[in-house]
């Protein structure tokens, strides 16, 4: 255990992590401060102060959100050197999989970013309506992202003090490999199935996007986000790597592969983000311009090596 | 927000005021400088001593007896010559030699000028040599540090060693490594296998241990267990548990170096905040004239974190400078010896220029949030002073 | 443009103003006319909405500006107002241009639209031939003229003025007047909370309101 906890990247990562959870409770403090004191339409010097302290829980929040996404590149990038302490494993997939915590970890990190992103949409959408009415839902919402930054640095910590660095790992080939004839698409989908159904509904959610369809907007894209992880891990990936054998997520964001997961992935969670944001808030023409954009960048980025090694071999791996 | 006119005013401001940043750049710069040099020796150790480890051989036998390491017989090595997969064997001829007056240790290592196996780490060091003026008489090439040493002693051309035997062997300096070949060498002294036999008092029919190469990786295990079988009271060392040993080590003093280093900063950190909450009245005004200009709160929180943030990675760039300096151009005085340590001799080496984007990373990380931290709450104090200020 | 509607401000134990109403139109020239204390300041810096009144209502084109979050507030103070205070409030170690660019960076202008706005502000207010130099090189009529210059660069709606010729001299606030002249043809609401007689006796003057101890006579 201690073995981990000394390796720089990971003190450092754990280090900054609590830092910022404290100055999350101190935004926390605020907010409560402020649900006890608000009421909508007063116009007294007291509910201004309230207001003034709601920008410091804003300015918070936004610092926080940088910081979580330089600190999630800094852990993918942390999790590929710990593979060279860790017996067995060969890249971040075998470090992940060392222990129950660790693809929860890496989840709700994802989780959070996303939440804090909603949450600042909700926050531009309340200051620009005269009568701040999102005011008290925004607060009820940072209270929910508190206690998910809480429970992530918990199983942060969990997880890598439970890494081990002398009980051997499994590497990526053995994780992502069908057990015996169980496959690990949902739905039992076949390869095909999965591939067609991963394009039509690309297509779908700009139907919906334009169409100004709410609730099937926002129910798709987030059933698109789980279908395309699986379609890249088990299809696209193959052709990443050029080998039939190689299912991983982790290694298309080391520079082997010119750092093309970060575009992928990149551009699925920002496309999952402007249609959720879409749905909830303004189905502008700006909104949807970016929508087709990134869900475009997407489908491009990850379909690419395909089609080409298709087109120049003939034949699929 | 981070539109041109609103840079241009962050750098308008903090050109023209620079003297109110300037004690915090300093120390912060300070502050910087030490924990990069830190990371650049250690990572230049780190990388010299794995190019050492590169040209190490797979595997290392040694015997073993009641937990000691004693002398290993001669004969294992056709044994294991026999082993399918393996390539090279040889027998190993090294120890450490005590120096009285100084009372320190030298690593005394034997080497057959003639084996056309020698380790690849050996070949580079003694390139070059003339070998038959060299074998002519008894004859050493010695590392840089033991240089000084005997130098400091008066041992200008040779160096009388007292073998276990009781007897005097008077063995003349050929050579002495370069200060920059390897951290490793330096205090060392490489000589004839049959010499350092002599002065280390391995009884013939013995070698200190066996090294030998398995050039398949795949093979590897399976010759690991049959090295692990051959014999019950051998130790079987492999180069990935040397490499794996070493990051640990290393792990483990940049930990507790890295634990030092949090708690100077979190004090640093401490009086930045309380520094940043003193609102002078030149700032009161100030704020107070922006919010009455239509400044929102939350543009004029951004503009003193976004100054701030420039005071931090100004002295960011100006540490990872001074550290690069200090440490590769001047060798890094006094910080160098907290890795390399007083247990040989004090090491008078230099390092080889190396920066990986991991170190400037984790410096980045590690300074810069913390230090934004600290000003986040004294920022938005700032920004919330009222307008009213102005009216006075 | 301005409607006052039974505007109250109690500091702690001192009631600054008391049930003020008041009606400006817009383009009209109003003195404030009232010792130090008399409750102007303040009165000013509510319209300005710089500071939230204990009760009552300003009206600023329909819109109650008191009941604004700051986010808004903020916004009508950029867009709709322009402060000229009594102690000239710069940045010393900036220059005249440079002081003027200051509320033009949180707004969406192009670089083009802010070198104009700049420019004609300065000819306004007659500076331009000062606009490299650092504002704490300036002389008291000169610095005066450049927060004319920067209450105009929004081109704002309202124009308000705390004693602005306390700290002048004669010529200067002649020269000031001259300029306050010259808004009043560009018909900008002017507001000049004063007790300088020079006020009082000009002709462009729409009216002179009286307030005494927080009430208007």
């Amino acid at each position: 255990m201690s073995d981990i906890l000394l390796s720089n990247q990971v003190s450092i990562s754990l280090f900054i992590d609590f830092l910022l959870f404290l100055l999350l409770c101190v935004a926390l403090f605020h907010t409560l401060f402020i649900l006890k004191g608000w009421k909508r339409g007063a116009t007294t010097s007291c509910q201004y102060g309230l207001e003034k302290r709601s920008y410091l829980v804003l300015t918070i929040i936004s610092f926080v959100l940088v910081c979580k996404i330089i600190l999630l590149i800094f852990f993918t990038y942390t999790l590929n050197e710990l593979s060279n302490i860790v017996p067995g494993a060969m890249c971040a997939a075998g470090v992940v999989s060392s222990n129950s915590y660790g693809n929860p970890t890496l989840v709700l990190k994802l989780i959070i970013i996303m939440l804090i992103l909603l949450w600042l949409a909700l926050n531009k959408q309340d200051q620009k309506a005269k009568n701040h009415p999102f005011f008290k839902q925004k607060l009820y919402f940072f209270i929910v992202i508190f206690v998910l930054i809480a429970v992530e640095l918990f199983l942060e910590v969990l997880f890598f003090t439970n890494i081990s660095t002398l009980t051997p790992v499994l590497c990526c080939s053995t994780i992502y490999k069908t057990i015996q004839n169980k496959s690990p698409i949902p739905f039992s989908l076949s390869i095909k199935e999965l591939i067609a159904l991963f394009y039509l509904t690309y297509v779908f959610i700009l139907v919906f996007a334009y169409a100004k369809k709410r609730v099937l907007l926002f129910v798709l894209s987030v059933f698109y986000t789980y279908i395309s992880y699986y379609s890249i891990v088990y299809f696209f990936a193959l052709y990443i790597y050029e080998l039939p054998t190689h299912k991983c997520p982790f290694c298309m964001l080391q520079s082997d592969y010119y750092y093309i997961g970060y575009l992928i992935f990149g551009s699925l969670f920002v496309a999952t983000y402007y249609c959720i944001k879409t749905s909830l808030f303004s189905f502008s023409g700006t909104n949807r311009y970016k929508i087709t954009i990134s869900y475009t960048v997407f489908i491009l980025s990850s379909s690419l090596p395909f089609w080409l090694y298709f087109l120049k071999n003939g034949v699929l791996l | 927000m981070l539109n041109k006119k609103y840079i241009k005013f962050l750098f308008l401001l903090l050109l023209t005021y620079k003297k109110k940043h300037l004690s915090v750049f300093v120390i912060s710069t300070v502050i910087v400088a030490v924990l990069t040099s830190t990371l650049f020796i250690s990572s230049a150790i780190q990388k010299d001593i794995y190019i050492t480890l590169d040209g190490q051989a797979d595997f290392t036998i040694q015997r073993y007896k009641a937990g000691k390491v004693l002398n290993t017989p001669e004969s294992w090595i056709d044994e294991f010559l026999d082993i399918d997969g393996v390539s090279q064997v040889q027998g190993r001829i090294y120890g450490m030699h005590f120096y009285e007056p100084a009372e320190t240790y030298f690593m005394i290592v034997g080497v057959d000028l003639f084996d056309q196996e020698v380790s690849a780490n050996l070949k580079k060091l003694i390139n070059g040599i003339d070998i038959d003026k060299f074998l002519a008489r008894d004859n050493m090439i010695i590392g840089s540090d033991v240089k000084k040493f005997f130098d400091e002693y008066q041992y200008k051309g040779s160096y009388s060693f007292r073998p276990p035997d009781r007897s005097i062997k008077k063995v003349y300096i050929y050579d002495t490594f370069p200060k920059d070949s390897n951290i490793v060498s330096s205090d060392m002294i490489i000589m004839d296998k049959d010499l350092a036999r002599k002065i280390l008092g391995v009884e013939d029919g013995y070698v200190t241990d066996i090294v030998l190469e398995v050039p398949n990786p795949k093979e590897r295990e399976m010759v690991r267990q049959k090295l692990i079988i051959s014999h019950f009271n051998a130790r079987i060392i492999q180069k990935k548990d040397i490499k794996r040993y070493y990051k640990n080590l290393f792990n483990y003093k940049g930990g507790v170096f890295l634990t030092l280093y949090i708690i100077v900063l979190i004090t640093f950190l401490l009086i930045l905040y309380q520094r940043y909450s003193l609102i002078s009245q030149n700032d009161s005004k100030e704020i107070a004239l922006l919010r009455s200009m239509g400044w929102r709160i939350d543009s004029v929180i951004y503009l003193k974190v976004a100054e701030n943030f420039f005071v931090a990675f100004g002295a960011y760039l100006s540490g990872v400078i001074i550290a690069y300096i200090y440490v590769f151009f001047l060798d890094a005085p006094l910080l160098k010896n907290i890795f390399l340590g007083y247990t040989n001799l004090a090491h008078d080496v230099s390092f080889t220029p190396n920066i990986n984007n991991t170190d400037l990373g984790i410096i980045f990380l590690v300074f810069i949030i913390p230090f934004l931290v600290a000003i986040i709450i004294p920022a938005w104090q700032k920004a919330t002073i009222e307008p009213t200020e102005i009216m006075r | 443009m301005i409607e006052i509607k039974s505007l109250n401000k109690k500091f702690k134990n001192y009631q600054a103003l008391k049930d003020i109403n008041l009606h400006i139109d817009g383009g009209e020239f109003v003195i404030l006319n009232g010792i130090s204390g008399s409750g102007k300041t303040t009165l000013l810096s509510i319209i300005g909405a710089i500071m939230k009144p204990t009760s009552g209502a300003v009206e600023v084109s329909g819109e109650n500006i008191v009941s604004l979050s700051d986010f808004h507030a903020s916004n009508y103070r950029s867009t709709m107002v322009g402060f000229v205070t009594q102690s000239f409030h710069l940045f010393d170690e900036l220059s005249v241009e440079d002081n003027l660019f200051v509320p033009l960076v949180i707004t969406n202008l192009s670089d083009d639209e802010v070198a104009t706005r700049i420019e004609d502000a300065m000819s306004v207010a007659n500076i331009s031939h000062k606009a490299q130099q650092k504002t704490k090189n300036l002389s008291g009529g000169e610095k005066q003229r450049t927060v004319i210059a920067r209450a105009l660069v929004n081109k704002p709606q309202i124009i308000l003025c705390d004693e602005p010729t306390a700290n002048l001299d004669l010529d200067n606030s002649l020269k000031f007047i001259e300029i306050i002249k010259r808004l009043k043809e560009m018909k900008k609401t002017i507001v000049v909370a004063t007790h300088d007689p020079l006020f009082s006796k000009l002709s462009c003057v729409d009216r002179v309101i009286n307030i005494k101890e927080g009430s208007l006579e």
